[in-house]
């Protein structure tokens, strides 16, 4: 062992002082931040608020979301707005159901469909956003007004008895139907405008021996729903206390889908398989959200015309809204909130709103964004890009903003399979799925 | 059975002259002394070894067994959705022994398992016998019936809803060829008694074409890992045994039924517990070919059609991630455990009296 000299200090010295001197550094740090004035603002406007959100968007639209946040945190030195993908909307949930748990919730999200924000706001797990809309760096009037009415509806929950806009309008799409353009030219045909015409024009592609099938299906409850709203029918009544889809509307619907499969026009898929089978040509039709134009064309390879049309009309028409909304979560610090809402607000301006619609495919969220020039341009050069957006005066959304849908909405589909199918009739499958959803509503 | 003696015991070398006088030192050396008459000390730092080469794995099992094992009975017994709710106490569980939707997932999960095990064990096991014989390629033929358990899961999931694509599968293709009537495979939700016969109830029907073509592709898939294990249990029968009873007059099927399938019951015994436990549990095989994990599904729609392949796994993770019950599904959870416990329980109990070790008391 070495001696203890004057020279030589001890190992536990040495520590001793070592941890004086880091402890005593720190402090005076402390200190000296204290006494600094205006160091604490200073530091603030240095670094800016950083904003964790999380989405859905993957591929070409996650990198479109993704240029788009950097232009925001371009602009808006106050927030850093940190995207990030956690995979689809099933995943983003169960993300953030994990994330709510460890108690690590992000400070925004995309909340998709199924009943997340329903869910997330009845565990008050979201701030309402009408809070920032009516706050100091809020909306007007006229800027509210100025989005489309269906966006904003379905964000819109009863909150203490008054309708209040929880979530916030992100990535918005809506049903339309999708053709082959080249067979339709080629068999003469034009594109259906209502149900009827479809019918007539599966047959001829179906005789031509052209298709298979006129459109394939994976059974769900939004299509069965455009039908249901175009019969004038309703999924729920308008306090939500009990359904109505088992209503001679809801009756009439089914039986055309039971019909178009009973008469071979249109087969049962699952996922997403409708969408190869378009590809392939083995069937002409398909209905799916706007956004599916995406993912076909990049299939398609420029191999047929892709045509996309509005929904076909029945005695009325109507078309059922899709996407995702913005939600704020209540945990996070209040300048990160303001950070979140600050971007929602940016998102949903004419320019940045139009950009998205114009390289995604979704829809724009407000009327003025139809003026801006990139619209104008994309309008000129792809005239079918108009056609979701004459759809958004008749499309609803659905009743997602009902916290006990998320449970209805497999009861729905599988009367909708059982009915098709022939396994029951439609007004039984629908009276027994009522019956059954009327329990779930009552809780 | 007894160890040759070389493996007990270590023969002493004889000791020299010189060695002579430290005899009786050495000797006391190498007796063992009883752990009871050991310091403490002593006994503390083997302790602690032991405990230290435990550690990682038994924190492991603490972490990512046990404690959500008690974590997950303790949610069940709330109302729990993202968040902690209402304390429930037990209604949760009398809520889920109630709900027709669950004991219908029951069913087919019996309906699965029924299926799946017996059929698993069956085919590994010829398969195992063939590939035991001396023929050219043996490795090349090992190679392929362990092929698709190496493989992903999900993958070969995919791939298998394409042979049962209803409508450009080949599966029908197949069918087309012999002149017999495409099927709707996985989007068929009728039994297949119901199928076979008609005039039958939905349930009634047995299980559904859908769940068949699950259960096939489950029995594909695992067919080479069984294989694999009776291999390994063929090869352990000594030749001696074979012999004998050749030359007491033994051959083919009578050598197979009292000879080679009562020696390797303790690996049929093994593979019967861990199937059965496997299958209950199967997730991800269903999951994939009925309709889960489309890019914006809903979580709700994997174990269809209408259901008829809603396994309990199925049936906890829909109403966990799709309805937001967490409390509800960890009572499900559980109760499946608890039914698990049991089965393996009552399995241990038949089994064991049927079960032939070699060299032991049977």
């Amino acid at each position: 062992m070495t001696p203890r000299t004057g020279s030589f200090i001890g190992r536990r010295q040495l520590l001793r002082q070592a941890a004086a001197a880091a402890g005593g550094a720190a402090l005076g740090w402390w200190a000296g931040g204290l006494l600094r004035p205006g160091h604490g603002a200073a530091r603030a406007a240095e670094s800016p608020v950083a904003v964790a959100f999380w989405h859905g968007n993957s591929g070409p639209l996650g990198n479109i979301l993704d240029a788009l946040v950097s232009q925001f945190n371009a602009t808006h030195p106050r927030y850093q707005i940190r995207s990030e993908f956690v995979g689809n909307y099933t995943a983003l949930n169960q993300k953030v159901m994990s994330a709510v748990a460890a108690g690590t919730p992000p400070d925004a999200a995309q909340a998709g469909a199924y009943g997340a924000v329903a869910e997330y706001l009845q565990e008050n797990l979201i701030v309402p956003v009408q809070k920032f809309v009516d706050g100091p760096d809020g909306l007007a009037r006229q800027s509210l007004a100025d989005i489309f009415p269906g966006f904003l509806e379905d964000n819109t929950f009863v909150v203490g008895g008054r309708p209040t806009l929880v979530s916030w309008p992100f990535n918005k799409s809506v049903m339309v139907l999708y053709y082959n353009g080249t067979m339709l030219r080629s068999l003469r045909l034009g594109v259906p405008r209502t149900w009827d015409e479809f019918v007539t024009a599966s047959q001829r592609a179906m005789r031509a021996g052209k298709v298979t099938a006129g459109m394939g299906w994976t059974p769900g409850s939004d299509f069965f729903a455009a039908l249901l709203l175009q019969n004038g029918g309703r999924l729920l009544s308008p306090d939500a206390r009990q359904v109505q889809f088992q209503s001679d509307a809801g009756v009439r619907a089914l039986a055309f889908l039971k019909d178009l499969y009973d008469r071979k026009i249109m087969y049962l898929t699952k996922q997403y398989d409708w969408q190869n089978d378009l590809v392939a040509q083995k069937i002409c039709f398909a209905v799916s959200t706007i956004v599916s134009q995406q993912y076909i064309q990049q299939d398609l390879k420029g191999a047929w015309d892709l045509g996309v049309a509005p929904l076909p009309a029945g005695p009325r028409r109507a078309t059922i809204l899709f996407g995702s909304n913005g939600v704020i979560f209540a945990h996070a610090r209040p300048e990160a909130q303001a950070g979140a809402w600050a971007f929602f607000k940016w998102w949903a301006e004419p320019q940045q709103t139009a950009l998205w619609s114009v390289q995604s495919h979704y829809l724009p969220l407000r009327r003025s964004a139809l003026d801006t020039q990139i619209m104008k341009h994309l309008f000129a050069q792809d005239p079918r890009q108009r056609v979701a957006l004459d759809s958004l005066e008749y499309a609803h959304p659905m009743p997602d903003n009902v916290a006990a849908w998320v449970r209805i909405d497999p009861v729905l589909t599988d009367a909708i399979t059982k009915a098709v199918t022939g396994l029951a009739a439609p007004r039984d499958a629908l009276q027994d799925a009522a019956s059954r959803a009327n329990t779930i509503l009552r809780g | 059975m007894a160890l040759p003696a070389s493996r007990s015991t270590a023969a002493p070398s004889p000791p020299t002259a010189a060695e002579a006088p430290e005899r009786p030192r050495l000797a006391r050396a190498r007796v063992a002394v009883p752990a009871g008459l050991r310091p403490p000390a002593r006994r503390w730092t083997r302790a602690l070894g032991a405990y230290a080469y435990v550690a990682p794995a038994g924190l492991l099992l603490l972490a990512f067994q046990v404690y959500p094992l008690f974590y997950g009975g303790y949610v069940s017994l709330f109302r729990w959705g993202l968040t902690r709710q209402a304390f429930l106490g037990i209604a949760n569980y009398a809520q889920v022994l109630r709900d027709p939707e669950f004991w219908r997932s029951l069913l087919v999960t019996v309906y699965y398992v029924v299926g799946v095990v017996p059929a698993e064990i069956v085919l590994g096991f010829l398969v195992a016998v063939l590939l035991s014989q001396r023929v050219r390629g043996r490795a090349a033929y090992r190679l392929v019936y362990f092929l698709p358990y190496v493989t992903s899961m999900v993958a070969l999931g995919l791939v298998w809803s394409w042979v049962f694509n209803a409508n450009f599968g080949l599966a029908n293709a197949v069918l087309r060829l012999l002149h017999l009537p495409p099927q709707r495979w996985l989007l068929e939700p009728r039994g297949v008694l119901a199928l076979l016969r008609g005039g039958l109830s939905f349930w009634a029907g047995g299980p559904s074409l859908a769940l068949v073509c699950v259960i096939v592709v489950t029995v594909w898939y695992y067919t080479g890992f069984h294989a694999v294990v009776y291999l390994a249990a063929l090869a352990a029968i000594p030749m001696e045994i074979h012999e004998a009873a050749r030359l007491d007059g033994a051959r083919g099927w009578r050598l197979m039924r009292s000879i080679t399938i009562p020696l390797v019951s303790p690996t049929t015994f093994f593979l019967a517990v861990i199937a059965t436990i496997g299958a209950f549990q199967s997730f991800s095989i269903v999951y994939t070919l009925t309709g889960g994990g489309a890019a914006g599904g809903n979580a709700a729609e994997a174990g269809g059609p209408l259901g008829t392949t809603r396994v309990v796994t199925l049936f906890i993770f829909n109403t966990f991630y799709g309805e937001f019950r967490v409390g509800y599904a960890m009572a499900a959870a559980l109760l499946l455990f608890v039914i698990l416990l049991a089965l393996t329980l009552l399995q241990l109990c038949l089994g064991s009296r049927r079960v032939h070790y070699l060299g032991g008391a049977g």
